[in-house]
Formats: structure tokens, sequence, C-alpha cells
């Protein structure tokens, strides 16, 4: 057990002890599932898969803790051990595209010019969504004559 | 900048006006070609992971003006280009979606 885990038993009620440490064991749970996925080496494989949904919850659960404070957040050290596991599974699946030539072209395309016109505009406005777009039924299509 | 409407996000995601209207001409682009469903399915991958695992880009650069990285990341047939303000667990899309190159699109 980590120090910091004794450290918040120590310094708990019963029943936030309690709740740390079943916490704690779902989380040991979701690294057991992280190695067996590393050591099978499958993309996809229904462990992989497993620990980036468990992942996803307890970092969304992180973000509703903090209640819309801004700054980083205050991620349990196991579960930030389990997000760079996951960022390196997706990095991992887009290698196939992103090779160095790629990069470098993408680089040297950066116009940085039209990036801080788009941030001052961000600034200016807070920005707008997609969602609604993606989530638009499909278009029905004409055929061109 | 606004604060954020959705509180329990773990990285806060903006995109630009001209990201947007890009966006819409490329899903009317696909939809033509018989893509749409591929392009939108792409896009709504993108968005969530950017708002939950912006790290996973490959890093391109340093930005000079803040201490913000930016970053590429494909979801084919599409590429995004984003700048990672982890300080302030944001996120910005200012350039505006490309496609990957033999996507057809």
């Amino acid at each position: 057990m980590s120090k910091e885990i004794l450290e918040v038993l120590m310094h708990s009620t019963p029943a936030e002890a309690r709740q740390r440490l079943n916490l704690s064991a779902r989380d040991l749970d979701a690294q057991v599932l992280q190695l067996t996925a590393s050591l099978n080496g499958q993309d996809d494989s229904p462990e992989g898969q497993a620990v980036i949904a468990y992942t996803t919850a307890r970092s969304y659960e992180s973000a509703a803790e903090a209640n819309g404070t801004s700054g980083p957040l205050n991620y349990a050290p196991e579960i930030r051990e389990l997000r760079d596991w996951v960022c390196r599974y997706y990095r991992a699946q887009q290698q196939q595209y992103l090779t160095p030539e790629f990069l470098e072209q993408a680089r040297q395309s950066f116009n940085e010019e039209e990036f801080l016109a788009g941030l001052r505009e961000i600034e200016a406005t807070g920005g707008v969504d997609i969602k609604d777009l993606l989530d638009e039924p499909e278009q029905e299509v004409t055929p061109r004559e | 900048m606004s604060e954020p409407s959705d509180k329990t996000v773990p990285y806060w995601v903006s995109y630009s006006e001209i990201v947007r209207n890009e966006l819409k001409k490329l899903i009317a682009r696909a939809a033509e070609r018989g893509l749409e469903a591929q392009v939108r399915a792409a896009a709504r991958k993108m968005d969530e992971r950017l708002h939950i695992y912006p790290q996973f880009g490959d890093p391109l650069a340093d930005l000079s003006l803040a201490p913000g990285q930016l970053r590429i990341a494909t979801f084919p047939p599409l590429v995004v280009k984003y700048a990672l303000y982890e300080d302030k667990r944001l996120v910005i899309v200012t350039i505006p979606i490309a496609t990957l190159s033999h996507s057809g699109l």
C-alpha cells in the first residue's frame, strides 16, 4: 500500500477509509488488467477496453470532484499511471499514419499566424462547440446529374 | 475566455468558428462521396478523446505565448492539430481539421 493511501486512511473516518480502500482495490484491478493487456500486446483486447473504460470513468470522477475549477486534476498515482498507459495505447494506434515524414510536414505547414488568429477569436468569444454538427441526422444527397 | 459550460469534463475543448465551418463543409463533401457516417464517427471520437486524453496526440511544437503544446492526432480519415494547455485543462482547436491523403475526401 502506498504511503499516500496510508496517510489518507489514518485521517479518515471508518466509512471514508472503507470507501478509499474499495477504490484502491478497483484501481488495482484495473492495473492488473492493464498489465494483462500489455503482456498480450493485442489491440482492442477485452482487457485493454476494460482498462480504458475504467480509467475514463475515474477521470470523469476526478473532474466532477474538481467541480469546474481550472488547473490540473488531482489524480491518484495509480490513475495517473493508467492514464499514461491509455495515452500510449492510443498513440500506438495512430503510428501507422504519423510517420516521421508526415510529422515533419505537419510541423513545417504549421501556420502560427493562423493559429493565433483562432486563439484570439476563442479568447474573445469562448469558442464554439461541434457536438450539434456531429449529432445531426445524415444528409440526404441528391446524386449529381 | 468564457466559463466552461460543462464542469464535469477532464478537459475543456474549444473550437474556432472557422474549424466548425470547415468541418460542416467536410461533412457535406463526405456525404456526396458516401463517407458521411465515417467522418461523423471519426469526429465524434476525436471530440470525445480530446475531452479525456488530449495527451495522446504526438507533440509537434511548444507554443511560445503560453505554456502550451501543439499536438497532432489522427482519427482516420481525419487529422487534427490542437493546442493543449495542461495548466488550464484546456484544448484549443483553431486549425481546420484535415483529412488523410488517399481518404477520398
